[in-house]
């Protein structure tokens, strides 16, 4: 046990279920473990909002139970692909009876009465459910700052933001509190974070992964993915979640495994790049530099790389910052203290009811993006803005089906700079540029990946290139990835964890 | 205030209907597996998606998209083959995400119309008869003859949204919103599948209106997509109304109408509306754009609310639902299961079955008893020779409906689904009827029992003895008897007071207990009397 | 274009806020900052151009069977609510404009 509170943060879901197959441990202890961490470290790191160890050992317990009915060395047929594996999951995503608080006061005493189906399918496949994880308000932000409940640290440097709006997903898998966690992204949420802290972060091509139960702002543009350490475990949760859901309109039927394209290699893959987005007065030079080493190995390791255009690429911002905020403004008018969310107590009256709870329900940047969309939609304002936004994304989807009819993948930096220092960057046009490089690819409804592929030469922090393949062939992106993966060799896990990693700690203390 | 006939004589009143009807024959809700049954306890059939839960997303309800597309080809409708669901924004509590999910600028169903005939007093209120077409006099049917007109209702749209909740006021007066201390909200509604049906503005008097719902209704009833009840609200009416001088071309200032809970509201409402515009405007006033509300018990029309700064709902077209696109080969099959339309079952109730007009327009008008009729027809018609012989067959059947069953049906309170007897049943009574085996009475007496207790006319018939003597030969002795008894009276007769006739078939029929065939005993007995 | 005052106030109201004098100049700075940002939308050459609103822009009809599921019990329902009574969500009083009678 006390091995696994040591080793338990390196191990790989495929290690998992080994090591649950051997019997060298068990789920339960697995649960207990990751607890423990959780308990030990997260103070530091802040990523969870809600610790649920009734639901994790529970479930531990059951995947016990089926394995002690079969003889040791495997593992039974109802064990799932995530049998044992400790998640957590973006505090947007609705699990019954946890608290889905979207970081916002709004919510803060909302219980769960369904489970998102996203969640659930992680749930049947054995994961043991952590607890919820913190992040932007409403996912409205970069950085985790707008979380009413205080931001959460990146491992790599507390005194750093883990990015956003999927900040505490990122950084949980950073600090090696949980193998994996589900975040969602709207224009970059789980593909920045994943690159502030050095992790794999995937946005699936949109309609692969179910988004009932998900509370988002931007119904055409999120999607929930996984956070995950490697490119093999975020292969196999995404196997687990990309399901066909009735319950979503969007909810493709797939039979394509990403864990069927990891060892393909990329020999003879057409890779385009855009040059154009080098050359950004954004991107910092140690991002360039890195980026660039990166395509030099996958043309070592086969792959063509071809230079491609993407010329409406530079209004997809302006698209994004458009559809968004309309999107939330209507997405978030059912708060109205009615029937759940926060109420002020003493309204006289229901408008009074009405603009007070959601004064003060919602924070200043929801607040923002709200009374933006309410404009943006309103007679005479809506064709000016809203319409061309959406003839832009016509125009961004043709680029992107134009430049896929001459390459299998895309590589752009993940995003212009490594993660910044709290109060760093408070100006919202400032904040949203940060988002440059990952909102077209929402606006597309393509699949895009944060890979890891090393630290600025500069900073010391983590660097990350993104890969996007054509719209719903995700199964691209992994091959790219696990190709590329392969030529690096550094630890996902943040130092501060490696210490604590090589000081055990000891069973009675720390824990709480 | 000037009566209706008096204003109308100078204004010409413009009327438009919103008709909203709940797809009540539907199992679920438009965009959630949720149950709506009428009367359930408050906030039982919700789930995430209709309670606007954060995350819960929208899924159509394929039957009402089917729904809709039986009302546009019904009411010849375009049935527009892109189109998409959209978002309207207003804070309201009976809405749980504050956005309704209706229908942009193409609705499924565009420019239909349906076909009003006006008849009786009410048509003379038409005054300008532009647009209409005279109602041709019966050939045959002199009850039915009579001036009037047709006109043609023109259909904006039909377009396809979800219901809203259910909000009770408590504290107030009389369950008013206004005054009221706090209000209750029960959204088991709340996410209904609706249709709303929107007028061109050609509607010119109170009881086109009335006839155009009622048409409308009928064609719902006979699709079967809704019980279209104005008591349940699964059918409501809004109007607009707006008036001009006689021969202006420029529309009026419109008030909107609400509140018009039944037949004669909607009426009564348009009618006190309409004068009270005249007055307002005979004054040097001006009608303000506004909703009003039909008070029934006072029966006047109220200010709700100013409609002058136009609302801004913020359509736009819902990212979480795809667009539709109906294929023709969607559309056609939907066309194959379309039911027989009123109009055109009226016709084919004169033409093919010879029923007079009443009868035809009664039983065509009422869904259920129509199809009763047909059902009995058919348990008859398959060996009728020819058409002289369908329409003896046709008429005592919808006599015996229109008349007989449907006043027991008053009275008892009996949904004719529930009732005991069955059209084959009813078919053989009619049967015995023809046959001469019952007599008219004994005929009313079987169905009574029929009624009560769900046995076949013939078991009725076995039981009670009830046969209808026509037995020559047996009646011939009674006549005889009867004969015997009043010598008097048949000398009376034989020195020609003939009209002593119906003197000895009441006698020949009380010997026999009611049960001897009338007719047969009234020419057997003109021919002994005769004889003698 | 820039936003007014006015069209900031009418913005906040209709989305349900209601915000200070100071809180609303500040909005308006920010907001204006947003509208320039996203102004580079108007130099394109969109004639002809029809819009995507969805991203997958390839599907349609998909609706589902009529058929029902269970639904919440009443008591889940009202879980999250700040008030109810008698099974109902408790609402305050609603103000209506107009009222008046003529």
């Amino acid at each position: 046990m006390n091995n696994l509170i040591h080793d338990y943060p390196k191990l790989s879901i495929a290690e998992i279920q080994a090591g649950l197959a051997a019997r060298e441990f068990s789920a339960t202890e697995l649960a207990e473990a990751a607890l423990m961490r959780i308990a030990q470290i997260d103070p530091l790191v802040k990523s969870f909002l809600e610790i649920t160890p009734d639901l994790a050992i529970t479930a531990a317990q059951g995947i016990d139970q089926a394995i002690a009915s079969v003889s040791a060395g495997s593992l039974p047929e109802e064990c799932g692909t995530l049998a044992g594996v400790p998640m957590a999951y973006k505090d947007n995503l609705n699990l019954t009876g946890t608290h889905t608080t979207c970081a916002s006061k709004m919510l803060e005493s909302y219980i769960s009465p369904y489970t998102a189906t996203s969640i659930s399918n992680t749930l049947i496949a054995g994961a043991l459910p952590l607890g919820k994880l913190n992040l932007d308000e409403f996912a409205f932000g970069s950085s985790t700052e707008t979380s009413i409940f205080g931001p959460t640290h990146n491992p790599w440097d507390l005194e750093r933001v883990p990015g956003g709006s999927s900040g505490g997903s990122a950084a949980a898998v950073a600090a090696g509190l949980a193998t994996a966690t589900l975040g969602g992204d709207t224009g970059g949420s789980i593909r920045q974070p994943a690159s502030f802290c050095g992790v794999v972060g995937y946005k699936p091509s949109y309609g692969m992964v179910s988004r009932h139960g998900a509370i988002g702002f931007g119904p055409s543009l999120d999607q929930v993915g996984p956070f995950a350490r490697s490119v093999a475990d975020a292969a196999a949760v995404t196997d687990a979640i990309a399901l066909y859901d009735p319950a979503d309109t969007a909810s493709q039927h797939t039979s394509v495994k990403m864990t069927d394209y990891l060892t393909l290699g990329v020999k003879g893959m057409r890779i385009g790049y855009v040059p154009e987005l080098l050359e950004l007065d954004g991107l910092t030079a140690e991002m360039r530099r890195a980026d660039e080493d990166a395509m030099q190995r996958l043309q070592d390791l086969g792959a063509v790389l071809i230079p491609i255009e993407l010329p409406h690429a530079r209004a997809a911002l302006a698209a994004y910052y458009t559809i968004g905020p309309a999107e939330a403004f209507s997405c978030l008018s059912r708060f109205d203290a009615v029937r759940y969310g926060y109420a002020e107590r003493n309204a006289s009256n229901l408008t009074e009811l009405y603009e007070r709870s959601r004064t003060q329900g919602f924070g200043p940047e929801a607040i923002r993006r709200i009374v933006l969309g309410c404009y943006l939609l309103s007679a005479g304002v809506i064709d000016q803005y809203y319409y061309k936004a959406n003839q832009i994304r016509t125009l961004i989807r043709a680029d992107y089906q134009q430049a896929f009819t001459i390459c299998d993948a895309i590589v752009t930096p993940a995003s212009p700079r490594a993660a910044f220092r709290f109060g760093e960057i408070t100006d919202p046009v400032s904040m949203h540029a940060s988002d440059i490089y990952t909102v077209p690819v929402n606006i597309a409804g393509n699949g895009g990946m944060s890979l890891p592929i090393g630290f600025g030469d500069k900073t010391g922090l983590p660097i990350s290139l993104q890969i996007i393949g054509p719209q719903l062939v995700d199964q691209n992106i992994f091959q790219v990835a696990a190709a590329l993966e392969e030529t690096y060799d550094f630890e996902r896990l943040a130092p501060m964890v490696l210490e604590e990693l090589i000081t055990p700690m000891s069973l009675e203390g720390g824990a709480a | 205030m000037k009566t209706i006939d008096e204003v109308l004589l100078d204004w010409e009143a413009v009327i438009g209907l919103e008709v909203h009807t709940e797809l009540t024959t539907l199992q679920t809700k438009m965009f959630c597996s949720c149950a709506f049954d009428f009367g359930e306890a408050a906030n039982s059939e919700v789930c995430p998606v209709c309670l606007g839960l954060p995350g819960a997303l929208p899924v159509p309800n394929q039957a009402a998209i089917e729904s809709i597309v039986l009302a546009g080809l019904a009411t010849g409708c375009d049935i527009m083959p892109d189109t998409m669901f959209y978002r309207k924004h207003y804070f309201y509590p009976d809405m749980t995400k504050n956005y309704q999910i209706t229908q942009g600028p193409l609705a499924f169903c565009m420019n239909g119309e349906i076909e009003l005939e006006v008849s009786g007093k009410a048509a003379e209120q038409r005054i300008d008869q532009q647009g209409t077409m005279p109602l041709t006099s019966e050939p045959d049917q002199s009850t039915s003859q009579t001036e009037g007109y047709r006109t043609k209702i023109g259909i904006t749209r039909i377009h396809m949204e979800e219901d809203a909740g259910k909000l009770i006021h408590i504290g107030g007066t009389d369950g008013r919103i206004t005054g009221a201390d706090y209000s209750l909200v029960d959204y088991n509604r709340c996410g209904t599948p609706l249709i709303e049906l929107v007028t061109e503005p050609d509607l010119r008097t109170p009881e086109e209106a009335r006839l155009f719902l009622q048409k409308l209704r009928l064609i719902y009833l006979t699709l079967g997509i809704s019980n279209v009840s104005m008591e349940e609200g699964s059918l409501r009416c809004d109007g607009n109304i707006s008036l001009r001088r006689r021969g202006d071309q420029q529309f009026g200032t419109k008030t909107e109408l609400k509140n018009m809970n039944s037949f004669r509201n909607l009426h009564d409402g348009l009618e006190y509306e309409i004068c009270r515009q005249a007055e307002v405007l005979e004054n040097g006033g001006l009608v303000r754009q506004e909703t009003r509300h039909w008070e029934p018990a006072t029966k006047r029309t109220i200010a709700m609310r100013s409609k002058e700064a136009a609302e801004d709902y913020r359509y736009f077209p819902d990212p979480d639902l795809t667009p539709f696109h109906l294929t023709d080969e969607f559309i056609e099959s939907i066309r194959a299961r379309l039911a027989e339309l009123p109009d055109d079952k009226n016709n084919r109730y004169v033409e093919k079955l010879g029923l007079p007009l009443v009868d035809a327009a009664n039983l065509a008008g009422d869904p259920q008893l129509s199809s009763f009729f047909e059902a009995a027809f058919a348990t008859l018609s398959d060996n009728l020779a020819n058409e002289s012989a369908v329409s003896e067959l046709a008429r005592p059947i919808a006599n015996l409906l229109l008349n007989d069953v449907s006043a027991w049906l008053n009275q008892t309170g009996t949904a004719l689904a529930d009732a005991l007897f069955t059209p084959s049943g009813i078919a053989a009574l009619v049967s015995l009827g023809q046959d001469g085996t019952l007599s008219s009475r004994q005929l009313k007496d079987v169905f009574a029992e029929m009624a009560t207790s769900g046995k076949s006319p013939t078991e009725i018939v076995e039981e009670q003895g009830l046969r209808q003597v026509s037995d020559s030969a047996a009646i011939e002795g009674f006549i005889t008897k009867a004969m015997a008894a009043n010598p008097d009276k048949v000398a009376e007769y034989q020195a020609g007071k003939t009209g002593l006739l119906g003197f000895f078939v009441g006698q020949v029929m009380r010997e026999m207990q009611g049960q001897g065939n009338p007719r047969l005993i009234s020419e057997m007995l003109s021919k002994r009397l005769d004889e003698n | 274009m820039p936003l007014t005052d006015e069209q900031v106030s009418i913005a906040v109201s209709e989305a349900k806020f209601a915000l200070s004098e100071s809180d609303l100049a500040e909005l308006k700075v920010d907001l204006n900052k947003i509208i320039e940002s996203i102004e580079v939308l108007n130099e394109f050459d969109l004639s002809g151009v029809e819009p995507t609103y969805h991203p997958l822009a390839d599907l349609q009809n998909v609706m589902r069977e009529d058929v029902i599921q269970p639904s919440m019990p009443q008591s889940v329902a009202l879980a999250n609510a700040a008030t109810h009574e008698d099974g109902q969500f408790k609402v305050p009083t609603i103000l209506v404009d107009g009222g008046g009678d003529q």
